[in-house]
């Protein structure tokens, strides 16, 4: 068993946050940063290891944070309650999806993809009684755990810290399983995964419902975390940025969606200075990023350490002669 | 009523058709799934309302010139961002148009701003009556405009070299390449095509509609839905898709609820793609990608 630290390095890192600020403000960026990072795994299990074009990322972790937001708040369900909920429905959406994904591949899969996340924000849009509408639902309780209320930023950023680190460890445990093999081969072949006997069907629709559980997942965190949960926040610009922290940080890499996720929430902060400007140095950074290191940061600097670490290269017949 | 509905559907129908025919002959083309194809209609509509209301260019004139600014700009996206990706895998060059939409879509902002405009008509003049619904002339010289295109699209297909050697590079990049069609040739006039018909629809809908910069996305949605409608194995599959989705846009909005169109129209177009994965046209084989 070969475990890679470096995710779990960065994650440790994170957890000294609260040491170094007590700022609400840094606080809430810290804490949407590891929640999005939740997304982008999910997101990177299905687009980038299992190579399916999907692009519904925004609703399935729209999903679990509205589902837990309307259980809380009109049912006063506790969160013991609501989180296997939420997941479960996850779980359920994920595997209905993945039957288009069986249907159809490539464009038309996209296409549908994009169509169910378009459905998801519109039919919330339109339903401000049932759903909260455009308004939106506040008034979201905290995490709470037995009589334990996280009321403070420092508690619920903890929660989230949690939250991220099992799924990033569950994750990496994942893909080195049986299964996590299994659903690399959908990405490199179809064919060559069909002829050694693995069953299709039951991979893709096992891929898209799990990558749906850590998105949904990750909604709950974000509807606890945030207290407030509208139909903006799950959009096709979710989906966008989602993609793109995948895209930058590397696809098909767990380390490299983490990196990502990261980077491209504290970028914003960043960039507060310039407002207005976002959208043209997200649509910039995402076309340089895929010019200039298609692979992405994280496999880019993996692979010059690893030359780093070799040496330099020594072409045959200039070499040493075996003794 | 009923009459009403299907001179709207028709007329949005007509639209839709130049929309999706665009897009599909880059997907088909050079195999791009190019989310970008929306704001190129968008820039069509700005443009095309800056002509004419704060330079006071004819409608004639300004439709042209719109047309041709989107064509540059279309182009243009493809020799500085499609051209130079060494990652061919069509994910990946989706994910480029992806940040290729984010930015046109920034930049627009930043030009224009947040606000909304209403482009002139194309042609002033009291609505023809007839059977009891009132037509706009403007929708009449618009859905004109989009047969024509139409037309010419489809005589670019069957009668020219021209289109005949992209038809070929979309049915067998390999064997076209062998009898001497270039991939990058293929790649830019798939591209001149998409501008110009991008850039048509966007000048001939400002009026219709309405001109916003933040509109990309809702363009480029109809363009999937025509395509999931018609399927993409075939160019008239544009125009059944698009004809299709603009009629049930129309019945929709007059006979169930307009609230709920946009979800009940894609709820509709998934059903369909259940039971025709490649669209109402479309065969049995689907090209994996």
């Amino acid at each position: 068993m070969r475990w890679s630290h470096e995710g779990l390095t960065i994650l440790l890192l994170l957890a000294a946050l609260p040491l170094a600020t007590s700022s609400p403000y840094h606080l809430t960026v810290g804490g949407l940063a590891l929640i999005f990072a939740i997304v982008a795994l999910g997101a990177n299990l299905i687009m980038g290891i299992a190579g399916q074009a999907s692009f519904a990322h925004a609703a399935f972790f729209g999903l679990g944070a509205y589902t837990t937001a309307l259980l809380s708040t009109r049912y006063d369900m506790p969160q013991w309650a609501t989180l296997p909920i939420s997941l479960v429905l996850s779980y359920l959406v994920g595997f209905a999806l993945a039957y288009p994904a069986l249907r159809v591949r490539g464009f038309y899969l996209a296409l549908v993809t994009l169509a169910v996340s378009e459905i998801f924000t519109s039919v919330i849009n339109q339903l401000p009684g049932a759903l909260g509408g455009a308004e939106g639902i506040v008034g979201i309780p905290p995490f709470v755990a037995g009589r334990w209320v996280a009321a403070a930023r420092t508690a619920k950023y903890f929660v989230v810290w949690a939250g991220a680190v099992l799924a990033y460890v569950s994750l990496e445990r994942l893909m080195a399983s049986h299964f996590g093999r299994i659903v690399r081969s959908l990405r490199d072949s179809e064919i060559g995964a069909t002829s050694v006997g693995i069953n299709l069907t039951r991979a893709k629709t096992r891929a898209f419902a799990i990558s749906g559980v850590y998105m949904g997942f990750a909604g709950f965190l974000y509807a606890h975390f945030m207290q407030y949960v509208s139909p903006t926040g799950f959009g096709l610009n979710t989906t966008i940025l989602i993609v793109s922290m995948v895209v930058v940080g590397g696809m098909a890499d767990i380390t490299g969606a983490l990196v990502g996720a990261l980077l491209l929430s504290l970028l914003p902060q960043l960039l507060r200075r310039y407002v207005g400007l976002e959208p043209v140095i997200y649509g910039g950074l995402l076309i340089l990023i895929l010019l200039v290191l298609p692979e992405g940061i994280v496999p880019t600097l993996r692979s010059v350490l690893r030359r780093r670490r070799a040496g330099p290269a020594v072409l045959p017949g200039h070499g040493e002669l075996p003794a | 009523m009923l009459v009403q509905l299907l001179a709207a559907g028709v007329t949005m129908g007509l639209v839709y058709a130049v929309i999706a025919l665009g897009f599909q002959i880059v997907a088909r083309g050079a195999d791009i799934f190019n989310f970008a194809h929306g704001e190129l209609v968008v820039i069509g509509t700005l443009v095309y309302f800056s002509l004419a209301t704060t330079y006071r260019v004819p409608a004639a004139a300004a439709v042209f010139l719109t047309v041709a600014a989107v064509i540059v700009v279309s182009v243009l996206i493809e020799r500085a961002t499609l051209a130079p990706m060494r990652v061919r895998e069509p994910l990946m060059l989706a994910i480029l148009t992806i940040g290729v939409a984010t930015l046109l879509r920034g930049l627009m902002i930043l030009i224009w701003g947040h606000d909304v405009f209403f482009a002139p008509p194309l042609l002033a003049g009291p609505p023809l009556v007839w059977a009891g619904a009132s037509i706009a002339r403007a929708n009449l010289v618009l859905s004109g405009a989009c047969v024509a295109a139409l037309a010419a699209l489809y005589l670019v297909f069957s009668r020219s070299l021209w289109g005949k050697k992209i038809l070929a590079a979309a049915i067998n990049p390999e064997a076209a390449r062998l009898v001497g069609v270039e991939a990058a040739w293929t790649r830019t006039s798939v591209f001149v095509l998409a501008g110009l018909l991008a850039g048509l629809a966007g000048a001939l809908v400002a009026p219709v509609t309405f001109a916003y910069a933040g509109s990309g996305f809702n363009f480029v949605l109809k363009a999937f839905a025509a395509t999931l409608f018609g399927g993409m194995d075939r160019f008239e599959g544009a125009l059944v898709g698009g004809m299709a989705l603009g009629m049930l846009e129309a019945f929709i909005a007059g006979y169930v609820s307009s609230a709920f169109r946009e979800p009940l129209v894609l709820g509709v177009v998934i059903v369909v793609l259940m039971f025709r994965p490649s669209g109402l046209l479309g065969g049995a084989a689907l090209r994996v990608t």
